[in-house]
């Protein structure tokens, strides 16, 4: 177990952040960690990097206990905080030469080093720009390359992806799990679940600084009831009608309002078939179709009765 | 050493920083050296001054047997003076003269300027006997050097003192709380006290050097003074950018404010202390060190002020070590409370 964290608690006044936390983090991985904003993520991350104080509780990393003078457990931490945490007069090679000798003391590696970081984050180009030059994609891309470019076995990476364009965001996390191939153990923050879900191997879903769910996305989407929805537009249903198709095999919930049919199933089987083949038959006609499987959101709404994300539609 | 090199490079092209450090107090000394110095130039040759009833008091005559010696004036029979000076029976200074020119201007500027002082250091009583005519002379001469030297020095100080910026800066980069940065530094396997010790070490380097060619510019291009003592000048310019620095970072480590009121805080404190060790007008600086000894002994301004001054008048001597002493240990007071409250900082929140 590379990260060990058992009773984590942390108040912020009268708040409670971290209501006995516990999570174990495996050598290798690329852990999730998924909620909502203000669910604990950022101060789970803060705690067990010793930045933060506890009132109570116990973190390990690599087996020892974790402490603001533990050098030898830090020299192999790697961090991409949430904000970009760069010098605004140094340029890209510089910044990034200046963290990775925090970490690096070998010139000559250190060197070798901040070029294949540039390298890995495509800023050789930029080498020589001010970080104002710079866009938010690429920022955020100087950002990851500061946090890893000393090889580290261990990554923690707060929300790296925040405002930055879709395509900066499919490079960056093209670029972890290049870094989990080499073989750094990755814990990735996001409230973006489809982040998450195209990422991580294992999933911790935080709430109110508690863990909601812990397990693969696939073991996650099997703990609720949920298995798959059918949306259906443009279509016109009686109260009749409406309680005919609440009786078929596998619906468990039927939503009807503004001519939009929407119905969730605790099976995939024959469910849209079998639902379209009921509309034929009375001669219903209708819009668009399309079928969802679950995705985390609908676990974290099962699960707690709210939304992941406050903007979700 | 080559992240110390990094945080060279990075400090120097900080050029907000630079300005406030090198060039608006150069700029000033420029202003001073055109325009203010002129003020205290005297006539071409001596003023003539006659005297009546002196033995009333022997202070003037040994002020103005002074006044002769420095060649300000020449003490003459009183019907061959451009004006006499008489001391009435209870004590008060009389000018007389027939004639309204340079010469009277002069002799009248004396008067009133040795009555000014005289009835302070009455008032107070903090001078000893034996240094009060040399501190009368000083002050009653109208072409003493020694006061406009005074705006000079008061300028190099603000230089100095001006690295507080940098301390302050230092500071806001090293803590989680304040700084992005900051949280990347607190969660490199970097010791605290080697980042602190780079910052200060890099502060200083920077600072000094450009003291330094304030003090080039103003020894070669505008001909000030300095003194024969080289080596003394480059510890009094390293002590000064030393207690700035120091001042910066106790400020940006103890206050919990934003980072613009603590650089306005700094700005107040530099631009306060300066006026009191007489930036805008010489006689601040003698009434603060007559009605608040302490203050004026503990002014960073003042000391940075005094110690070029005593360098630049009286070479080495018993104040200027007790100057820099103290200079030395305030700034290092100021460094191992910042390192104190640096060390294992962890935050309740960030």
């Amino acid at each position: 177990m590379l990260i060990k964290v058992e009773n984590l608690v942390k108040r912020y006044g009268d708040h409670l952040a971290l209501d006995h936390l516990n999570l174990e983090v495996k050598e290798g991985e690329i852990l999730g960690l998924l909620g909502p904003n203000g669910s604990g993520k950022t101060t789970a991350i803060h705690c067990i990097l010793s930045l933060l104080t506890y009132d109570k509780g116990q973190i390990e990393i690599f087996g020892q206990p974790m402490r603001p003078n533990a050098y030898d457990i830090k020299r192999q931490i790697g961090i991409v905080f949430q904000q970009v945490a760069v010098f605004s007069e140094l340029t890209v090679q510089e910044n990034i030469h200046y963290f990775c000798s925090l970490y690096i003391k070998d010139k000559a590696l250190c060197k070798q080093y901040v070029q294949e970081a540039m390298r890995f984050v495509e800023l050789e180009e930029y080498a020589n720009f001010l970080p104002a030059k710079l866009s938010g994609g690429l920022l955020r891309r100087l950002n990851i390359a500061c946090g890893i470019a000393h090889h580290p076995r261990l990554i923690f990476m707060d929300e790296p992806t925040v405002a930055v364009d879709p395509q900066s965001r499919n490079a960056i996390l093209q670029g972890i799990r290049q870094l989990n191939e080499q073989g750094a153990t990755i814990i990735y923050t996001s409230h973006y679940m489809e982040e998450v879900e195209q990422l991580c191997s294992r999933i911790i879903i935080l709430d109110h600084g508690q863990v909601a769910a812990v397990g693969s996305k696939e073991a996650l989407k099997e703990m609720i009831t949920l298995k798959q929805k059918v949306s259906i537009d443009q279509i016109t249903l009686t109260p009749y009608q409406q309680a005919n198709i609440q009786k078929l095999p596998h619906v468990y919930a039927l939503d009807y309002a503004h001519e939009r049919l929407e119905i969730k199933y605790n099976s995939q089987e024959h469910c849209l078939v079998t639902l379209l083949d009921y509309l034929e038959a009375n001669h219903i006609t209708y819009g668009r179709v399309y079928t969802e499987m679950p995705t985390l959101n609908d676990v974290f709404l099962e699960m707690t009765g709210r939304e992941l994300r406050d903007d979700h539609a | 050493m080559h992240n110390l090199i990094l945080e060279i490079q990075r400090k120097t092209r900080n050029w907000a920083l630079i300005f406030w450090i090198l060039v608006f107090p150069l700029i000033l000394t420029v202003l001073f050296r055109l325009i203010i110095a002129n003020a205290y130039t005297t006539a071409s040759s001596p003023a003539q001054v006659g005297t009546l009833s002196l033995n009333n008091d022997p202070q003037l005559a040994a002020v103005l047997d002074q006044l002769e010696t420095e060649g300000i004036i020449t003490l003459v029979e009183p019907e061959q003076a451009d004006a006499v000076l008489e001391v009435q029976d209870d004590g008060q200074l009389v000018v007389h003269m027939d004639d309204n020119g340079i010469a009277q201007t002069i002799i009248t500027a004396i008067a009133n300027q040795y009555q000014q002082t005289r009835a302070l250091t009455e008032q107070t009583g903090i001078l000893p006997d034996n240094s009060q005519t040399a501190y009368l002379v000083e002050r009653t001469m109208p072409s003493n050097k020694s006061l406009i030297y005074i705006n000079y020095f008061t300028t190099l100080a603000m230089g100095c003192l001006s690295s507080a910026y940098f301390g302050l800066k230092a500071i806001n980069d090293l803590q989680a709380n304040l700084s992005e940065v900051g949280k990347r530094l607190a969660c490199s396997p970097e010791k605290k006290s080697h980042l602190v010790f780079k910052q200060v070490l890099s502060n200083n380097l920077i600072c000094m050097s450009l003291n330094l060619i304030q003090i080039l510019v103003m020894k070669y291009l505008l001909q000030i003074d300095f003194g024969t003592h080289t080596g003394f000048i480059l510890l009094t310019t390293f002590l000064g950018s030393w207690l700035g620095n120091g001042l910066g970072m106790v400020v940006g480590g103890f206050l919990k404010l934003n980072y613009n009121d603590k650089s306005n805080l700094l700005t107040a404190i530099i631009m306060l202390g300066n006026t009191a060790a007489g930036m805008m007008l010489p006689q601040i600086k003698y009434l603060v060190r007559l009605y608040c000894p302490l203050a004026d002994a503990l002014n960073p301004a003042a000391l940075i002020t005094d110690a070029y001054y005593q360098l630049s008048f009286y070479g080495l001597n018993g104040t200027y070590y007790r100057l820099i002493i103290t200079m030395a240990v305030i700034g290092l007071l100021f460094y191992l409370l910042t390192l104190l409250i640096l060390r294992r900082q962890r935050y309740a929140s960030l």
